[in-house]
């Protein structure tokens, strides 16, 4: 039945996730024609000559709109990947619809399971997908303001270049100095990355669910409990992060590298209060499907 | 064992002031059409959530074929509600598939002869029928399943007469005959002719627990009749 449950909620979600990625790939787009003004190209430094004739023209101040257009467009998509989840969630759950996800023949834990997992999902990849805009919004804007003659590869292989012979044994001092370890941020990023799309919706839906002990104005008070909660994680977090600062204070160490183990620590424990917070909520959510559910 | 619904003391409360349904103890056979009867806000609803585990009683236990109300219970039960719980933008043939899914008692072939009887084409979309056709397709679905159980709310109530002539035809011709089938309406005219039993409910109690013909022979009136004299105001 999992799987039923899985199938059934792709393709009830993937018109909707399909069209934010189009929207993505459209903006991308668009952020890629605006790199087309002559005003990019005469940015450069290799034509600084050019830079002062630079004026105010039609083209130019349709690229810059444009990108501002980009910027709205995306984090109109980051708050409209969550907003339909939460808004789907919640019809699916508790409203009309809900008479009939709630009177299948399945456990209320699959059914929470299969909405969090497929949700969770398309935040994954919306989240993927900005990245990437963003990344190719970043190569358009060096392409347009390379010098002539100069590729976006000769400009990569001048950077992977400079940062073999110049910076790497940088790198590689500041890390054993203080701590750190570049690649271990990489992965923590790419970790945060898969697991904030799920805790998000985990914390989301069990905001949405907790709303349900309510007799009334319950989509209010779903969204006063995330608030809430959102406060609740804030206070938590910075309290930790209070005591974590002071116990690095009173250490009164004059090595460098408590600079790294006080990063990795912070970002140990914001990475483990996520996951805790979402996985209380999860349970709300479980709970009141389980033991409090009760259908206007 | 011939019992299929079993409710001890059920209650369900809001809050001190409203109980909505209030200490109902009843025992229900198989194989019988009844009648949930009783005026509006009597708590005929609210008792049918709680049988298919869409409100949490307060107090009591609900039984259906000896388990409570859960998974297993569920895969037996059709239900109908008195809504649309269907999704507007789902055409009927990806509701039929839907159904196919998840109800292993669901026959495919027997919904779309229904369909076919009443011209809805399953290509369609829910949205583009009429409110009436809507409840149709819900009924339907439900009837179209093998079930232990049918529960229908108010599966007559705002159509026109010719439309609860089909519905009431489809109920009568398409039930599992060792099922029960349980009827909440108001309308108890029009449904009286098909009905065994009948449960009366007044201000979430139960008032009454009869046969049809007990009330016509003990009282020498029709449910109808009899109902509004019960319930007179």
């Amino acid at each position: 039945m999992l799987g039923k449950l899985l199938k059934n909620e792709w393709k009830s979600t993937y018109k909707i996730g399909g069209l934010m990625l189009i929207v993505l790939v459209g903006v991308t787009f668009l952020g890629w024609l605006a790199f087309q003004s002559p005003m990019w190209q005469q940015m450069s430094n290799d034509n600084y000559y050019y830079r002062s004739s630079f004026g105010v023209s039609l083209l130019n101040i349709v690229s810059v709109c444009t990108l501002l257009f980009y910027a709205v467009m995306l984090v109109a998509v980051s708050v409209g990947i969550i907003a339909y989840l939460g808004v789907r969630f919640y019809r699916t759950m508790y409203t009309d619809e809900g008479y009939l996800t709630h009177t299948l023949p399945v456990t209320e834990g699959r059914l929470l399971f299969a909405k969090t997992f497929i949700s969770g999902i398309w935040m994954l990849i919306i989240s993927l997908g900005i990245i990437l805009s963003v990344f190719g919004l970043f190569a358009f804007m060096i392409s347009a303001m390379l010098p002539a003659g100069y590729s976006l590869s000769d400009f990569w292989q001048e950077f992977w270049r400079v940062y073999e012979t110049e910076m790497k044994d940088m790198f590689a001092l500041i890390e054993e100095a203080f701590g750190m370890s570049f690649r271990g941020y990489f992965i923590y990023m790419v970790v945060s990355l898969i697991l904030s799309a799920f805790t998000s919706v985990m914390t989301l839906f069990g905001a949405i669910s907790m709303g349900q002990l309510f007799t009334k104005h319950r989509v209010l008070m779903a969204i006063v409990s995330y608030i809430a909660v959102s406060m609740v994680k804030g206070i938590f977090s910075s309290v930790i992060e209070g005591i974590v600062t002071n116990i690095y204070v009173n250490s009164r160490s004059d090595s460098p590298a408590i600079v790294g183990s006080y990063i990795n620590t912070n970002m140990i424990i914001g990475l483990v209060l996520s996951v805790v917070f979402a996985a209380l909520l999860y349970l709300t959510s479980w709970l009141v499907n389980t033991r409090r559910l009760n259908m206007e | 064992m011939n019992e299929l619904v079993e409710l001890v003391g059920v209650t369900k409360s809001y809050d001190s002031r409203n109980v909505a349904v209030n200490n109902i103890t009843l025992t229900l056979p198989k194989g019988k059409i009844i009648g949930l009867l009783g005026p509006n806000g009597s708590g005929k609803t609210t008792l049918i959530k709680m049988m298919n585990g869409l409100l949490t009683p307060s107090q009591g236990s609900i039984k259906i074929n000896g388990q409570y109300v859960g998974t297993e219970t569920k895969a037996h039960v059709a239900y109908l509600p008195d809504r649309t719980y269907l999704s507007g933008g789902q055409k009927i043939s990806q509701i039929l598939d839907y159904f196919c899914d998840f109800y292993a008692d669901f026959s495919k072939e027997r919904a779309l002869e229904m369909l076919q009887s009443l011209n809805i084409d399953p290509s369609v979309k829910l949205k583009t029928l009429s409110k009436g056709n809507k409840e149709k397709v819900q009924l339907i679905l439900v009837m179209s399943r093998k079930a232990d159980l049918y529960i229908l709310d108010e599966p007559i109530a705002g159509v026109d007469p010719a439309a609860r002539d089909y519905i009431l035809r489809t109920i009568i011709n398409n039930y599992n005959p060792d099922a029960t089938v349980i009827i909440s309406t108001h309308l108890i005219g029009d449904i009286e002719q098909v009905l065994d039993e009948v449960i009366f409910m007044r201000y979430g109690h139960l008032a009454l627990y009869t046969s049809v013909d007990n009330i016509r022979e003990q009282h020498g009136k029709s449910v109808d009749a009899y109902f509004r004299e019960v319930f007179a105001c």
